[in-house]
């Protein structure tokens, strides 16, 4: 049987503010909830949710959250300090602060009478899912950053994104809009707390010809988060887009990650590291649309199952008929510290051309004993030494990002957590 | 410092020692000679305690230790070190930080403190400058793409950082070419005093010219079939292995 919607049901009755909400808004939530309602929660027998199960999260009394406060105290340490990223806070899905932007940039929510230029509200992403119609159900403050063309920002943008509170649906629906020839770093960080909380959040974004954008996403909810993170990114010609997703947190996280590339020479490379433990669950699902022919594309999933811990990779990349001469390599490598640890792997390519080069490749293994054994042989403990073997794996996911402030950060947040996962072994 | 008596182990069921017994005084070199797959290796990981084997019978001590009592890393600790004949490659994990780790893990173990950033960045440069290696290894990873000598290198730099007791080198002058033999057996009598022993496992004279044994002793069968001065290496490379399979069924 399908996850039951009654709470779902019952918080869309009982959404704070509804009645203020702009008409379109108001008429954009209805026709999506119907959907959603329509459809149901997925579940195992839909094809991409096989392994990762929504019974627990239908469970909770969940319901949408209330106007925030407008302070922000995010617990656990900050990636950027205000003078070294453009920083926009969020609490529960909206945004908290009006930050200052530099040049180039602007940040709107859409209100007031129908939005212009709002095409992404109706564009077809590249995999539809009932969650983003739930997101759109709920979601009541639609933001929208842009970058103009012709325009590097230099600093970071820093995406400071907070849960608090208990059984609340966060719901955030922000669209990013980069123009021809630009440059954005953009850097996403989740900092669930509070308990039974769910973030099932919609971020579309949409690149201009030979523009860059690098999205670096840190998911660092507690153990009483759940997250849903839909993404869909749309790129342009001569553009490039750098996924880089690190899972260090959350009961369950649900990732899905449509890119369609639609121009010639549109590149994207997308990197993961999850390391779920403890009834942690993290499932990547991934498809990369070849639309147009030149197109290239990398993805380079590294998971790494301590004790009770779960991982599920599921990356397709899709070839349509007139896009020769793409090149697609996929790679998912797991390392399975335990017997109660997990990983369930589906690469899939569709292809649908002929001149194509398409790679893929899986791998759940276990520790390498004869590399334990040198390292042991050196006087090396063994948490140790699994953790140094782990954390090369894991590395080889980040080694190469530039900026060493989020270099740095990120090291020191992943080796506390494989400390973590390592000293659970026996 | 090490007597092994009436050692037997096996791989996967397989028995491949079949009751070794040796001794090792302070301050010796003892070289091991022996035809492939008569259970060098298989030694020399049971000495360090490689989880692949099984030891079946016998014992083993160390410095006073039951050696076969304690953990890998414990070994280490106290003073053991094995040079492997196929160093393990092992991307993700830089060689300096684990040659700063194996020295702090042994320090610790010895109640010694930690070495600071300085006094190890010495120490490293010294021995590097013995082994004749660039200090670009060290930003490198562990082995990671280094040619079958460079490896060989590796290994012994580890020696000459960790300083140990007793030092077990498996074929370690294979796959080196003559300059780097000098340098490796350099590397190695740089170490020799009263007090640290070597167990050197070879299959060439050659090495046996650089570095003068006290003992050298033939397994064959995973039994030392026949032990003797430095004269009995110069008859193996003369005569090979067979006569002394024969003189052992005739005996
Ligand atoms: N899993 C196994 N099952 C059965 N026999 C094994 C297994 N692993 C190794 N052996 C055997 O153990 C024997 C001893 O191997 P070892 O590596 O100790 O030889 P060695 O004397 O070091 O040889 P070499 O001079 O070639 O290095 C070999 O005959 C080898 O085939
Ligand atoms: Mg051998």
């Amino acid at each position: 049987m399908r996850p039951s919607m009654e709470h779902l049901a019952s918080a869309f009755a009982q959404r704070p503010d509804s009645a203020n909400l702009p008409e379109w808004l108001t008429m954009m939530q209805n026709d999506s909830w119907k959907r959603a309602r329509s459809h149901g929660l997925p579940w195992r027998k839909d094809e991409h949710w096989k392994y990762t199960s929504l019974y627990n999260l239908a469970k909770l009394e969940l319901r949408a959250p209330e106007t925030p406060a407008s302070d922000l105290t995010v617990r656990g340490s900050r990636v950027y300090q205000n003078d070294h990223a453009t920083v926009i806070e969020w609490r529960n899905g909206r945004p908290l602060t009006s930050m200052s932007l530099p040049g180039g940039v602007s940040f709107r929510t859409l209100g007031g009478d129908v939005p212009s230029n709002s095409d992404f509200l109706t564009n077809e992403p590249a995999r539809h899912s009932v969650m983003q119609d739930i997101n759109q159900a709920f979601a009541d403050t639609v933001c929208e950053l842009t970058v103009a063309a012709n325009t590097r920002v230099e600093l970071p943008v820093y995406l400071l994104q907070e849960l608090q509170g208990n059984n609340v649906l966060a719901s955030q629906r922000l669209h990013i809009n980069v123009g021809d020839n630009s440059e954005l770093d953009l850097v996403d960080h989740l900092v669930g707390s509070g308990s039974d909380n769910v973030n099932n959040r919609h971020l579309s974004i949409f690149i201009g010809a030979n523009s860059h954008v690098r999205h670096t996403l840190i998911q660092q909810d507690d153990l009483a988060t759940s997250l849903i993170n839909n993404v869909d990114v749309a790129v342009s010609r001569d553009a490039n887009y750098v996924s880089q997703v690190f899972d260090l947190g959350a009961r369950l996280a649900r990732h899905d990650l449509g890119i369609s590339l639609n121009g010639e020479n549109a590149h994207c490379s997308m990197v993961a590291a999850y390391l779920p433990h403890d009834e942690q669950h993290v499932d990547h699902h991934t498809l990369v649309k070849h639309n147009k022919p030149n197109t290239h594309s990398e993805q380079r999933y590294n998971g790494v199952a301590g004790f009770k811990g779960h991982g599920v990779f599921n990356g397709k990349v899709l070839v349509q008929p007139d896009a020769q001469k793409i090149t697609a390599a996929q790679s998912n490598q797991n390392i399975l510290l335990c017997d109660q640890a997990a990983v369930d792997t589906k690469p899939e390519l569709e292809i649908y051309a002929d001149d194509v080069k398409c790679s893929h490749g899986a791998t759940v293994g276990q520790l390498d004993e004869t590399a334990l054994f040198y390292l042991q042989s050196r006087g090396l403990g063994k948490h140790q030494a699994q953790q140094l073997l782990v954390q090369g794996f894991v590395r080889d996911i980040y080694a190469n990002i530039r900026c060493k402030t989020l270099h740095d950060w990120l090291d020191k947040a992943i080796t506390s957590k494989l400390d973590e996962l390592v000293s659970k072994l026996q | 410092m090490l007597t092994i008596k009436n050692l037997h182990a096996s791989v996967d069921d397989t028995p491949i020692l079949k009751g070794i017994d040796l001794a090792l005084e302070p301050g010796k070199v003892h070289a091991i000679m022996g035809p492939n797959g008569s259970g060098k290796s298989t030694l020399a990981g049971v000495l360090a305690g490689n989880p692949r084997y099984e030891v079946t019978d016998g014992s083993i001590e160390f410095l006073g230790h039951d050696l076969l009592d304690m953990s890998t890393e414990d070994r280490a600790r106290a003073g053991l070190f094995l040079a492997f004949q196929y160093p393990v490659e092992i991307p993700g994990v830089n060689n300096a930080y684990l040659l700063k780790a194996a020295l702090n893990a042994k320090r610790t173990y010895n109640g010694e403190p930690e070495l600071d950033a300085f006094e190890f960045l010495s120490k490293i440069k010294a021995s590097m400058k013995i082994m004749e290696m660039s200090e670009d290894f060290l930003k490198r990873d562990v082995n990671a793409g280094f040619s079958g000598g460079e490896k060989k290198r590796n290994e012994v730099l580890q020696m000459q950082m960790l300083e140990p007791k007793l030092a077990v080198l498996d074929e370690t002058d294979s796959g080196l070419d003559i300059d780097a033999l000098k340098v490796v057996a350099e590397g190695v009598n740089r170490l020799r005093d009263e007090e640290r022993s070597f167990l050197v496992i070879t299959h060439y004279q050659r090495l046996l010219d650089h570095i003068i044994p006290d003992h050298v002793h033939v397994l064959a069968g995973g039994r030392i079939v026949k032990s003797g001065t430095r004269e009995l290496a110069l008859e193996l490379e003369a005569r090979g292995y067979d006569w002394i399979s024969s003189e052992a069924v005739a005996s």
